[in-house]
């Protein structure tokens, strides 16, 4: 199941919310959390819900393992751990991956087989794997209960798309935690903005994205190619950003604190600024689990971070531009390391700029998932094929889409969150009467529930489905 | 504040509570009036179903589509949409992708009427035998089939609703001002092979059978901006290089000079995809050229017109706000009365039974038929038998999507006999087979008309069902 859907909206958290406030004990909420969050996987994957549960029963008992042999086989148990973790990963992501490239290498030609990749299986995977590490290093108690861990695990909130949730975080929370109104109304409000993130800017900059970049390539002008990557660059930004927003929100709704996962990424001024600020559950679980024990920038720096940068691509995707993608970024932190003194010389405007270009190409190398798509998208994007500058459908398609670009642009910004924070500001100061406090809330609330209002239209719009007897 | 937290809390749980109440509890509709469409009706449930993910799929279908409030919720999402898709200060435009579906057949007047003769036995199709036989019988039975048609206009999805089996053709819609137009784009290795399924047709009907290429453009060829007619949109450039492609055997028609030449008068609908007939007649004229025929004057026909034509074109966009435009100016469709006495027929398969009257053009279609574009030869079926009383004795075949419809009628003037295929209908899944060669025998046939507009010629979908009529 998604959280933009009706059937999540309207059926499924109404029933969960009246259902887990139903009873005080932290033990039957823990219930009902579980509960839901395993019908709520079972809504999308019927089958690969066996494999989800399994792996946290797995986990749970590596954990149960390590705790009860400290010093006498935990390091064997841990290994076992990572080897059965990366090993369903490698199987359900990967296999058709290898394969082909097996084939390819060695002119074999096995059958590639075709695995479906189970929802969310890098996102649950990775928690739990840093579950078992934390374990073996002593960071964080070994969890006794199973339904605990698998909540831990599974907490629908979090389970398919992030953010990836630190079992040291979160352990205390899951024997105690507290849902304060003020809490439940911060949640709630959250999660009507990821929700319009989601709904009402990344659908709509999809479309716009698919229209223009998954046609006959040769028919896409140099300005189409552009505003297609740009429209995916703000996608991939309020899907991702907005699922956080609304996975957060519903944490605070149950009693939970999530760290943040997205701090306006575009608006940094170096690729090591962006990558702070982008999906960084993900950044600080390879730099913990990863980079770290690799030797850090203590030994072999540069192969660390080759090493952190493959991975972090290819984690993304079980196809070669992911790597490329990653790879793409260790260049450019490469670069950008060595040539700190010369780039502090160049105005922060600039710098902004030069960034979000190589950020906006790499969405391009994100994008095309052929490598030869690739090359013909670039290709246009810098005028060398195509249909010439601005010809092709682009200027109807640009116009079209002018009020969700400034949307778009505005909504990336920092200017929302200094708005916010100046309304904040403004109904909680030392100066601020009783008054300006329930106007501030009013106003969220009016704000967040005509995002919620339009969502719904913009769901039920999207099922508009006139009937044709089309083509002919 | 906390007692405010609370109840604004409140307020929200209560309206997701109610509403999603309202949606579970309520009487569902079945079908969309704002859509032209059944809504999809609740799954039943199966393991296998469950398993394989297509029930929880139906399932979030029909709940979309039966959600409480859905026709006012999409009134307000046409509103958004005027956001979302800027139109621009005074003028209106519009530009999306469309995933074209429908490729296993087309629409027809009978559809369900077929069915009910089919299954009420030989009774029916007897009536339906003396309806054809009496004099004049073309305007009866038309009388008769609309009043059909009003119950069978609602749309039965499970003839034309696109499936996973189906290749889909991608392109553009846009509206300029009143006029909304698709756009095809050239994939030259796919006209390759329309070019060779034409060749391969006329192999198979022999050396005695002329065989015809008629490819027209569409609308956007003459009336969009010029990005989006010329490069990889360019009709032209399609049109020219399949026919340069075809064996010299084929006589191809060059129905796009003559559209051209005429592209200042009424040749295209505005708010449907296909050609109105006046345009239908000027290739008609191009086609007498190359078959030298003597064309028909347009003076010597009687005509007549259907007012407030709002087609699919006008269909297809009309959740975006730019389809008003569409809507405040709807088409007329006018439509020119065969000069000779026809009477036709409809079959299902090549045994030619069950045979159900339609006329070649319905004069009196009612209201309730939205698609006036089905006054051609009742809208598509299998196979369409049309005798004239012209007395030369000769048999055209005429291989053709819709676009045939409105050119058909003018042929009726020059055989004696006009066959018509629809090649969607034979050879695939279930739909009973049909060897162009030995049906063409059987018939008689002297002439073959492949007619085509430039989406099929770059289909492979449609590609293949002509390839499958050569055993």
């Amino acid at each position: 199941m998604v959280f933009s859907s009706l059937t999540f909206l309207y059926c499924f958290l109404p029933v969960c919310i009246l259902l887990y406030f139903a009873g005080r004990t932290v033990n039957y909420k823990n219930w009902v959390l579980v509960v839901a969050s395993v019908i709520f996987y079972a809504w999308g994957e019927p089958v690969y819900v066996i494999l989800l549960v399994m792996s946290a029963w797995l986990n749970y008992a590596f954990g149960r393992m390590i705790g009860g042999c400290r010093g006498n086989g935990d390091k064997k148990w841990m290994t076992i751990a990572v080897i059965v973790n990366l090993g369903l990963l490698a199987i359900f992501k990967y296999t058709g991956f290898l394969v082909t490239n097996l084939n390819h290498i060695a002119g074999l030609s096995l059958p590639v087989p075709k695995i479906e990749l189970p929802i969310g299986i890098s996102f649950y995977t990775f928690q739990a794997l840093s579950y078992v590490i934390d374990v073996y290093r002593g960071e964080v108690g070994v969890q006794k209960s199973y339904r605990n861990f698998l909540l831990y695990v599974a907490l629908f909130p979090q389970l398919i798309a992030g953010p990836i949730v630190r079992y040291s975080e979160i352990e205390p929370q899951l024997a105690r935690r507290k849902s304060t109104p003020e809490g439940m109304y911060y949640g709630a409000m959250r999660f009507c903005v990821g929700l319009g993130k989601k709904v009402l800017i990344a659908n709509y900059t999809g479309k716009i994205a698919n229209q223009l970049l998954d046609g006959e390539l040769g028919s896409l002008s140099t300005v189409g190619a552009w505003l297609g990557i740009l429209m995916f660059t703000f996608e991939i930004y309020f899907d991702f950003s907005g699922y956080s927003d609304m996975a957060i929100g519903l944490g605070r709704l149950f009693g939970f604190h999530y760290s943040e996962n997205f701090n306006l990424p575009y608006i940094s001024k170096s690729i090591t600024e962006f990558w702070r600020r982008w999906h960084i559950s993900l950044s600080s679980f390879f730099r913990d689990y990863v980079y770290i024990p690799l030797g850090g920038n203590r030994k072999h720096q540069f192969l660390n971070l080759f090493i952190v940068w493959g991975l972090t691509g290819l984690w993304h995707g079980a196809s070669w531009n992911f790597v490329l993608w990653g790879l793409y970024f260790f260049v450019l932190l490469w670069i950008e390391k060595h040539t700190k003194r010369q780039l502090r010389r160049v105005p922060r405007f600039a710098r902004h700029l030069l960034t979000m270009f190589f950020v906006v190409i790499g969405w391009a190398l994100f994008y095309c998932t052929s490598l030869s798509r690739l090359g013909q998208t670039l290709g246009v994007m810098f005028g060398f094929r195509g249909s010439g500058f601005a010809g092709g459908q682009i200027g109807i398609t640009l116009l079209n889409s002018i009020p969700l670009l400034v949307v778009c642009i505005l909504g990336s910004s920092a200017v929302p969150r200094i708005v916010g924070l100046a309304l904040a500001a403004w109904s909680s100061g030392e100066s601020a009467t009783q008054g300006r406090r329930v106007a501030y809330a009013l106003l969220v609330f009016a704000f967040d529930a005509a995002i919620l209002f339009f969502a719904t239209v913009s769901l039920i719009g999207s099922s508009y489905n006139p009937f044709l007897y089309f083509r002919f | 504040m906390k007692k405010l937290y609370t109840c604004l809390l409140s307020v929200l749980l209560a309206g997701l509570v109610i509403l999603g109440a309202i949606s579970l509890a309520d009487k569902d509709k079945t079908v969309s009036l704002v859509e032209n469409r059944k809504l999809a009706s609740k799954p039943a449930f199966s393991w296998s179903a469950l398993f394989n993910g297509t029930y929880i799929r139906n399932l979030e279908t029909y709940y979309a589509d039966t959600f409480p409030f859905r026709d006012s919720l999409l009134t307000v999402n046409k509103k958004l949409n005027r956001f979302y898709y800027y139109s621009g200060g005074g003028s209106n435009y519009l530009a999306i992708s469309y995933n074209g579906g429908a490729e296993k057949g087309g629409e027809a007047l009978h559809t369900a009427e077929q069915a009910a003769s089919e299954a009420a036995g030989k009774e029916t199709t007897a009536a339906a035998a003396d309806g054809t036989t009496a004099s004049g019988a073309a305007e009866t039975t038309s009388a008769e089939t609309t009043t059909a048609a009003e119950t069978t206009a609602k749309p039965d999805p499970e003839i034309a609703l696109p499936g996973e089996d189906q290749a889909t053709a991608i392109g553009t819609i846009i509206v300029v001002g009143d006029n909304a137009m698709d756009i095809p784009t050239a994939t030259y290795s796919v006209i390759d092979k329309y070019a060779a399924a034409v060749d391969d047709l006329a192999k198979a009907m022999g050396s005695g059978v002329q065989t015809y290429s008629l490819v027209t453009p569409n609308s956007g060829e003459f009336y969009s901006p010029e990005s989006f007619h010329t490069g990889s949109h360019s009709q032209k450039d399609m049109i020219d290089y399949c026919y340069s492609k075809m064996d010299k055997s084929v006589k191809t028609v060059d129905a796009y000079a003559a559209l051209r030449e005429h592209a200042d008068e009424y040749i295209y609908f505005r708010t449907d995809h296909h050609w109105t007939a006046l345009g239908a007649y000027y290739a008609y004229t191009a086609f007498c050229k190359s078959a030298g025929l003597e064309a028909v004057p347009l003076a010597d026909f009687q005509t007549g017109t259907y007012d407030s034509f709002l087609g699919s074109m006008y269909t297809y966009t009309s959740g975006y706000a730019q389809s008003d435009a569409l809507k405040k100016h709807p088409d007329t469709l006018t439509y020119y009365l065969p000069t000779h006495e026809t009477h036709a027929k409809y079959y299902a398969d090549t045994t030619l039974t069950n045979g159900v009257p339609v006329s070649v053009v319905y004069t009196k279609l009612s209201d309730s038929v939205s698609n006036k574009y089905l006054c051609f030869i009742g809208g598509d079926t299998p196979i369409c038998i049309i005798d004239t009383d012209v007395g030369n004795g000769k048999t055209c075949m005429v291989l053709k999507e819709s676009y045939g419809n409105a050119f058909i009628p003018f042929l009726t003037s020059h055989y004696s006999k006009i066959v018509v295929v629809d090649p969607r209908e034979f050879n695939h899944g279930s739909k009973p087979s049909l060897d162009i060669a030995a049906f063409g025998k059987s018939q008689g046939v002297n002439d073959l008309i492949v007619i085509n507009y430039p989406f099929m010629i770059n289909n492979t979908s449609y590609i293949d069902w002509l390839e499958r009529l050569v055993k």
